[in-house]
């Protein structure tokens, strides 16, 4: 009969450690990234553009006067053709529309911001006539951004002036020409 | 026998906090501030930077003297929040994104470092130091070249106008001191940032306990004698590498909370002097290369901001010039540290000659500490 020997007894407890090492290590790294996912998802914050312009092929209509706010947050007071920005926070938001003329009865509704985008365009007439999609992609057409070094003032340094004892000045400094600031 | 506490050794083991102190004592009076407002910035303060002063102890305790190379995690901490800012995760959430993605930079590069200070034993602080340009042209390629063009950008609001890069200062709109203002606390006039005192709090109580830990024991043991460490088994290389990756880590964070404070970011010069700041910060506390504790950084901070608030101020009123008191400040802090340095060879030197005239026969008249700690201290420097 064979004798089993407590080398590979050691060996197999060794495997073992190493294996439940290497699952737990993984299991970590997967919630670490998990976590960093969902940080991702609940806290990314849009600008979402409210928008109270009518369509000028008549289908909805501005408001005169409404008051506009976002998850339970500060209220914006919006006149017809008003446009203003909200910042939130996540994907689902709820949103509250009064009408302080009462005009109407106050309408409250949910939106849904695409992950994806920064900026978003949501036009209450629109949304509040029922109409699809209320909510868009806003794409700003811009101008290229101005470079670092042509975001720098480019008044050249003027030195001022050293002064003698009777307020004139005793020494004119040169002042920089243009072309010593462009050489910059 | 105890020995007797003499007010000389007292003096002359805290040489440079009694500096300190007369300087900021005698320049508060002349800076003409409010002692209020004074005290509302040391409180911010002490909330912004003592993070990154924490981040100094465990190489101190692995005899690795100070970590300058601290600054290859403040990058990695900016790098995380390039992204957090590149995304727009906002308020505190947007701070852990930033860490999450700093982190794991910051343990890669602290265990690079780590294997580089282990191969420049006995010079470490000046090697980390070098080190510390190398990474920042390596920084400057990723975040100037890469990012934008092979790492992704997403906000065009962070990108150079050439269309890859990162733009020389970043606006932190999206996370500007939620941390600070997260748990608000005022007691007579003073605004308290209870959230940045409480993750203190949290380090602090993870410093005393890991130095009880097997871990943080060998770190002392490496620190004290590296050759009788080995021989007692103890991974020694490894152990140091640990003391630089933990001490990496710790400075990403801290840089992060500093930066949240500040509200932005100058991308390519933000982290250079964090080394530098931090470590005057402990040497002001009364630190040394060879020992730091966690008091040496609050007094540390304490005073090292208290000379930079009022210091300047006395200096513009003083000879009415902003500029002079910019330089008083400069050269204090460096002054600081060459003393503190020169102070500790002084005081290292003195002690082994005693030693070594006490094992002649000699009396041991200089001797401040026990040879055991002599010793210590002479392999913590790397001998």
């Amino acid at each position: 009969m064979k004798v089993p020997t407590q080398k590979p007894k050691a060996a197999q407890m060794q495997a073992q450690t190493k294996t439940r090492r290497i699952l737990l290590r993984l299991a970590l790294l997967v919630v670490y990234v998990a976590l960093a996912v969902a940080l991702f998802i609940f806290n990314r914050g849009h600008t979402v553009l409210v928008d109270n312009k009518g369509d000028p092929a008549g289908t909805f209509q501005a408001f005169e006067l409404m008051k506009v706010s976002i998850d339970g947050g500060k209220g914006m007071e919006f006149f017809k053709g008003d446009r203003d920005k909200f910042t939130v926070v996540g994907q689902r938001h709820r949103i509250r529309i009064e009408f302080p003329d009462g005009s109407k009865p106050a309408f409250e509704g949910r939106f849904i911001v695409p992950l994806g985008g920064d900026l978003f365009l949501l036009s209450v007439p629109k949304m509040v006539a029922g109409l699809e999609p209320f909510i868009e992609p806003f794409v700003v057409a811009r101008s290229p951004l101005p470079s670092e070094e042509d975001a720098l003032p480019l008044v050249p340094d003027v030195p001022e002036p050293i002064l003698g004892p009777d307020g004139k000045p005793i020494l004119a400094l040169p002042t920089a020409t243009p072309a010593d600031t462009a050489g910059k | 026998m105890k020995k007797p506490i003499l007010l000389r050794t007292i003096f002359a083991d805290n040489l440079v906090v009694v500096i300190f102190l007369v300087i900021t004592a005698a320049a508060v009076p002349v800076s003409g501030l409010p002692l209020l407002s004074i005290a509302q910035e040391i409180v911010t303060r002490i909330g912004r930077n003592a993070f990154l002063v924490f981040s100094l102890i465990l190489p101190i305790m692995a005899g690795m003297g100070i970590n300058f190379g601290m600054v290859l995690g403040a990058m990695a901490g900016q790098i995380g929040l390039i992204f957090a800012v590149d995304w727009n995760i906002v308020g505190v959430p947007g701070l852990i994104f930033a860490s999450m993605i700093g982190v794991p930079i910051a343990a890669l590069l602290g265990w690079m470092a780590g294997e580089v200070l282990n191969r420049a034993r006995g010079r470490e602080m000046v090697t980390g130091f070098i080190l510390a340009f190398l990474m920042d042209g390596v920084y400057q390629f990723v975040v100037l070249y890469l990012m934008g063009f092979i790492i992704p950008l997403h906000s065009i609001t962070i990108k150079l106008s050439r269309g890859y890069g990162v733009r020389n200062t970043l606006n932190l709109d999206a996370v500007r001191q939620t941390l600070d203002r997260l748990i608000p606390l005022k007691i007579g006039g003073l605004t308290f940032p209870i959230a940045n005192y409480l993750v203190m709090a949290v380090l602090c109580i993870f410093i005393v306990w890991f130095r009880k830990t097997k871990l943080g024991q060998d770190m002392r043991a490496v620190g004290q004698n590296q050759v009788v460490s080995h021989a007692a088994g103890i991974p020694v290389e490894r152990t140091r590498i640990l003391a630089i990756v933990i001490s990496t880590i710790f400075a990403c964070i801290g840089q992060i909370i500093f930066l949240q404070n500040m509200g932005n970011m100058a991308t390519y010069n933000a982290h250079k002097q964090t080394g530098f700041f931090a470590a005057a910060a402990i040497l002001v506390g009364g630190a040394s290369i060879a020992k730091a504790t966690i008091p040496n950084v609050f007094v540390g901070v304490v005073l090292l901001h208290l000379m930079y608030i009022v210091v300047p101020r006395a200096g513009t009123n003083l000879f009415g010039s902003a500029m002079i008191g910019e330089f008083f400040r400069d050269a204090f802090s460096y002054g600081v540290i060459a003393l503190a340095l020169v102070l500790h060879a002084w005081r290292k030197r003195a002690n082994a000659d005693s030693a070594r005239s006490g094992l002649r026969g000699g009396a041991a008249g200089n001797r401040t500490e026990p040879p055991a700690t002599i010793a210590a201290a002479d392999a913590g420097a790397g001998k």
